[in-house]
């Protein structure tokens, strides 16, 4: 999955522009991070990947890095 | 804690819901959030059954308690408690329990009370009435059930109203000192009561992320601790009934528990989340899944407000299920 894909998805789930989507930056300061986006981000890797993401690694998403590294 | 009530079987589970459908998809197709619309889509609830404005949840918990007294053939003076698990109950006070013991017509040796439950309440009030009753003797009758109206019009409630479904159960205990009995687990955490409650006026406040964390930790950890202190394989069970608070936290806990998803029982998808209700909905409505079997297994988990999460494992008859009605 490319960079580029990596941000469009984030960006359609936090709902901000893709320029907006920057590695460093705190998702708990994405207005949108909420349980929604949350049960997207889980979404997104059942679908890609086959298996749904533990509670514990829900718990260490701090930033928009933490979720492109689980899009691998 | 852990435990066992032996001598007590559950020998009728009836449903009841209302005949008016909220249509979730419609009704996201009419809205601009797209927030909701995301919403509605990962939770998988399509729809949901809402009470008319005429309807009562003591009109419909009457029908069912009705329907599983006739279906067993019961005497209504054998019941010596009926218990109705609610978090919307018609008056402050009395109990809606002493409504419901009106209309059903049952006699005045009944202990009849409501107990102040949620999406764990369904097992805790097998527990109540069980053990209550290899006291007074008799036949013992849980009700459950919750009022959900039409309630995405009134904007004050939010998107997570769309979740919420009513259904109306009623199922019948008895004493029988042949069965297996319930095997249980049973949680509460007060500390962690402020990530799910509702406010005096109504609405439900609910921390979203907290809540499926909780599902997918606390919850699972509850299964697998019951599977390895009960010594039950998963060959052991016929079906799973986890409380059907949406598609992600049932698939997830299927996930996470290792169960596989054809034995779970869903009913999210027509019924939403029915609190209290939403175990024997999810069994009631699967009934074509099970018929050919002379009886079931089940493993039982229910969880929410509270925090309260329990888990039961039950031996029934297949001819003590009956198919959803509606009224």
């Amino acid at each position: 999955m490319s960079k580029q894909e990596k941000c469009e998805v984030l960006a359609e789930i936090l709902e901000v522009e893709e320029d907006e989507v920057l590695e460093d930056a705190l998702l708990e300061d994405f207005e949108s991070w909420d349980s929604v986006a949350v049960l997207s981000i889980i979404a997104e890797i059942q679908e890609r990947k086959g298996v749904f993401m533990h509670a514990d690694d829900i718990v260490k998403l701090k930033t928009v890095k933490d979720i492109f590294d689980l899009f691998d | 804690m852990f435990g066992r009530y032996e001598g007590i079987k559950i020998s009728g589970i009836e449903s009841v819901v209302p005949k008016m459908i909220f249509d979730n998809y419609d009704y996201i197709e009419g809205i601009e959030d797209r927030k909701t619309k995301k919403q509605v889509k990962l939770t998988g609830i399509r729809q949901r059954h809402v009470l008319e404005e005429k309807q009562t949840i003591s009109q419909l918990a009457t029908v069912a308690a009705n329907n599983i007294i006739n279906n067993l053939l019961w005497d209504r003076n054998d019941i010596r408690v009926l218990v109705f698990v609610t978090q919307t109950p018609e008056l402050s006070a009395p109990s809606t329990a002493m409504i419901i013991q009106k209309e059903l017509k049952i006699g005045t040796d009944c202990f009849a009370f409501d107990v102040n439950l949620g999406c764990a309440g369904y097992i805790s009030g097998l527990e109540i009435v069980g053990s209550l009753i290899k006291n007074t003797g008799g036949k013992g009758l849980l009700i459950t059930g919750d009022a959900i109206w039409d309630i995405p019009k009134d904007k004050e409630v939010g998107k997570d109203a769309l979740l919420f479904g009513c259904g109306v159960t009623a199922t019948a205990i008895e004493i029988d000192k042949a069965s297996e009995g319930i095997r249980y687990s049973q949680f509460t955490d007060g500390s962690r009561y402020d990530l799910l409650y509702i406010t005096k006026g109504g609405k439900t406040v609910m921390d979203g992320n907290a809540v499926l964390l909780f599902s997918m930790n606390d919850v699972c950890d509850a299964i697998k601790e019951t599977m390895s202190k009960f010594e039950i394989e998963d060959s052991d069970i016929d079906y799973y009934v986890f409380h059907q608070s949406q598609k992600m936290s049932v698939e997830g806990i299927a996930y996470e528990c290792k169960i596989p998803m054809d034995k779970v029982l869903i009913s999210y998808e027509e019924y939403g989340n029915t609190s209290s209700s939403s175990i024997p909905i999810s069994i009631c409505s699967n009934i074509s899944e099970f018929s050919r079997k002379k009886s079931i297994t089940l493993f039982l988990c229910g969880f929410g407000i509270g925090l309260s999460w329990n888990t039961a494992i039950i031996k029934i008859s297949s001819d003590a299920v009956f198919p959803i009605e509606s009224i």
